[in-house]
């Protein structure tokens, strides 16, 4: 049997019990009630980036969606989009950030800067990262980031349909 | 005699009685001569945060250039935990998940303890193939844990980027050095094995990324997921465990096997190299031997949780627990450990605290008003003072001596006082002997950890090292041994319990990093107290109450500078790093909380006053 096209990955890189940190985990989660496409994997990481980087690195993705809250001066309570990667920091910065993830540093940033520095990025990536408004204790997301779980949920699916399945 | 501070005596049966006068007899313990008054042209040291230590630890040094020595240190963990506050008032089964997440590395560590102090307090007693998973699970995550920080976080500052930096004489040494284990790891001379360690290249270090998820997954198998497993209840596991989980983590754990037998070689060619290269890196962490262990690997005949049976279990576990001070054993009772423990927040961010609500442990022996189960989590945010408060963490104590916890405390007790694991791991009274079989890619290899003569860097790097070895044999031992209950019939991972209306429990277990205790009060079936200290608790201590550095502290003061360096402006502290990181400093254990971009700030300063 022929083997089928390597999938696409959905992941969300958050830790849930932070208010805004847990964003991608919620998007996620309403994304897997949703009818998509084949061969695409959604998966929830909570947990630190070094086993995140194993998971990814594991598997032949084709393509990438990360979803979480990235805090980078822009206006709290936003969601925005970008195409990964993101330029990689210098190598002993790179190497401080294993350092935290060893550790068990949840953070988007860390894994995409490590993925990409070892070449285990999948060739296409959308970013999407809520500006976060509260990252402080609680499972509850910011009353301004609460609604940007749905429109994530859409960007995501239209981001899907978009990209060729072939 | 146990104690030699706490007004604590035991009768002839073992029966512990508090002394006339009560706890206002406690004697103070012995203090080290305080180091001489601060002189100018000391240089104040400041890494803020430690390089390759996640959280908020800022480690500050006075460093005598002139004398190559460090001064003073104090260790400050810049960021509130808050656990014990969070679980107050909540379900007591609520515990196990959220005591988990006080730790991202070691989650798993933390949801088995509680669940071992809900096994106490409920009480219930898990089924043999329950204590086996936990065993087998426990036992996997030191395979990557100490892995990581031997390869990722400690190795660098042994690889060639550093060394040739820090110490060009020895960089040049270790060009022309053969290795002794080099059939074992492959690496002809130190140099190359340095290079190995080289942060993002090296080869060890890439290939650490991988093999590392070996033990990942046999953690998973057993418990589901990690490092925060759902699966954890009191009483046990909820996982069904079929033949082919304990296969497939057989299978697993043998495909690691190599791996691991080349971290030790390894590290046992970087220590010979550094101790006959300089005498002074004998001396770089050097502390007093006093050491804590609670002991791990549970024995399916005698653990049944209860603290009426204390010393029997614990005395069962693979890895028995144990108090060494001053180098001579002091105890092997859990009970006497836990009647021992102490917390101290002197010189930390929390209010004190008057209350004194349990005078005895459930067997009746006298508890201080400074122990966890009397504890209140108070906090009280200030500004850092180092003649005062300045940290969050606190001083947890044992018989008021400053005492140390980690792999070579583990190795220290098993070798002296543990039983042999079936015919392959044999304790002698002053060693650990074991040979690791071939496997697919190598011949067995003869291994022994001798008790060193000092506590020091090198030596808790070695011991975290043979650790691995040793913790191989107990997850495939384990791994067996849950086959062998699957052909008995047993089914059932976890027993029934009913929640009472008030209780009283304690887990006590071994983290990657030492002993770890989690202390249990439920009132009207809610959490009334929730007290935890981690490892990192112990070793990252502030002074105490009597001015006593905490481990860090104490290993880092009188190391010596080896470093190299023709101006201050070039010094990059190595020996103080080196020193620090061989604790595996995890501050996610004991600050539980992150700093954020992992940027390393090192500032070197010319004030002389160090404050």
């Amino acid at each position: 049997m022929a083997a089928g096209p390597d999938p696409t990955l959905v992941a969300a890189v958050g830790n849930r019990w932070l208010k805004d940190q847990g964003f991608g985990i919620h998007v996620v989660e309403q994304l897997s009630r949703e009818s998509l496409p084949p061969a695409v994997e959604v998966a929830a990481w909570e947990f630190g980036t070094v086993a995140a980087f194993q998971l990814l690195a594991g598997r032949p993705y084709r393509r990438a969606v990360f979803v979480g809250a990235a805090a980078r001066g822009r206006t709290p309570g936003t969601l925005h989009q970008a195409l990964g990667p993101l330029p990689l920091p210098s190598e002993a910065e790179i190497h401080g950030r294993v350092g935290d993830s060893v550790m068990g540093l949840v953070s988007l940033d860390n894994l995409l800067f490590i993925s990409h520095y070892y070449g285990r990025l999948p060739q296409q990536v959308l970013l999407l990262e809520l500006e976060p408004v509260d990252e402080t204790w609680g499972c509850d997301l910011s009353a301004p980031a609460a609604p940007l779980v749905a429109r994530a949920v859409d960007t995501i699916l239209n981001a899907l349909e978009q990209w060729p399945q072939a | 005699m146990c104690f030699h501070n706490l007004p604590v005596t035991f009768d002839a049966d073992g029966t512990p009685t508090l002394a006339s006068g009560g706890w206002d007899a406690a004697q103070p313990p012995r203090t080290p001569p305080p180091p001489p008054a601060p002189r100018p042209g000391l240089t104040p040291f400041t890494v803020a945060p430690v390089t390759r230590v996640a959280g908020a630890m800022d480690f500050y040094t006075e460093v005598d250039l002139a004398n190559r020595t460090v001064h003073d240190a104090r260790t400050s963990a810049a960021a509130f935990r808050g656990y014990e506050v969070v679980l107050r008032n909540r379900d007591p089964r609520e515990a196990m998940d959220i005591s988990s997440r006080a730790c991202g590395v070691c989650g798993g560590v933390h949801s088995t303890t509680s669940s071992m102090a809900l096994d106490m307090a409920l009480p219930v007693s898990p089924p043999p193939l329950g204590i086996v998973a936990r065993n087998i699970a426990q036992g996997a995550e030191f395979l990557y844990d100490h892995a990581l920080q031997l390869c990722l976080l400690a190795g660098p500052d042994f690889s060639e980027a550093m060394v040739s930096r820090t110490e060009p004489s020895l960089w040049r040494r270790a060009q022309t050095e053969t290795c002794r284990h080099g059939d074992v790891h492959g690496y002809a001379t130190v140099a190359d094995l340095m290079r190995a360690l080289n942060p993002l290249s090296g080869a060890l270090y890439v290939e650490t990324f991988a093999q590392t998820r070996l033990g990942m997954e046999i953690v998973a198998t057993m418990v589901g997921n990690y490092p925060h497993p759902k699966t954890m209840v009191p009483g046990g596991i909820n996982v069904l465990l079929e033949p082919g989980s304990f296969r497939r983590a057989l299978a697993l754990a043998w495909d690691l096997l190599d791996y691991l037998k080349r971290v030790i070689a390894v590290y046992e060619d970087l220590t010979s190299f550094f101790a006959e290269a300089n005498p002074d890196y004998l001396r770089n962490g050097e502390r007093p031997i006093n050491l804590l262990c609670f002991g791990r690997y549970d024995d399916v005949d005698t653990y049944d949780g209860s603290y009426a049976r204390l010393d029997d279990w614990a005395g069962r576990r693979g890895i028995p627990p144990g108090v060494i001070i001053d180098g001579e054993l002091r105890t092997t009772s859990l009970r006497a450990i836990n009647l021992g423990i102490e917390e101290f927040v002197d010189h930390s961010f929390y209010e004190h605290w008057s209350s004194h609500t349990v005078p005895s442990d459930p067997a009746g022996g006298p508890l201080s008003p400074f122990h966890p189960w009397n504890k209140e989590t108070k906090p009280k945010p200030s500004g850092r003072n180092w003649k005062e408060r300045y940290t969050w963490s606190t001083a947890p104590r044992w018989d008021r001596e400053v005492v140390e916890a980690g792999p070579i405390a583990r190795n220290w007790m098993l070798a002296l006082r543990g039983r042999p694991w079936a015919d392959a791991v044999h304790p002698t009274g002053r060693s650990i002997e074991y040979t690791l079989p071939a496997d697919a890619r190598r011949g067995e290899m003869r291994c022994e950890w001798h008790i060193p003569q000092r506590l020091n860097t090198l030596e808790r790097n070695r011991a975290r090292a043979q650790h691995l070895g040793i913790t191989w044999w107990r997850v495939v031992q384990e791994c067996e041994a849950g086959l062998t209950l699957l052909r008995q019939g047993h089914r059932r991972v976890w027993s029934p319990h009913q929640l009472p209306d008030r209780g009283i429990g304690a887990g006590f277990w071994e983290a990657a990093r030492g002993a770890l205790g989690h202390w249990l009060l439920i009132e009207g079936r809610n959490i009334g107290n929730y007290q935890i200290i981690t490892p990192s608790s112990f070793n990252a201590s502030p002074r105490d109450p009597w001015g006593r550095p905490g481990p860090y502290e104490e290993a880092a003061i009188r190391t010596p500078i080896t470093e190299e360096f023709r101006s201050e402006s070039e010094f990059v502290g190595v020996d103080v790093m080196r020193a620090v990181r061989s604790f595996d400093p995890c501050m996610p254990c004991a600050v539980h909380m992150h700093t954020g971009g992992g940027v390393v700030t090192r500032e070197v300063v010319s004030c002389g006053c160090g404050a």
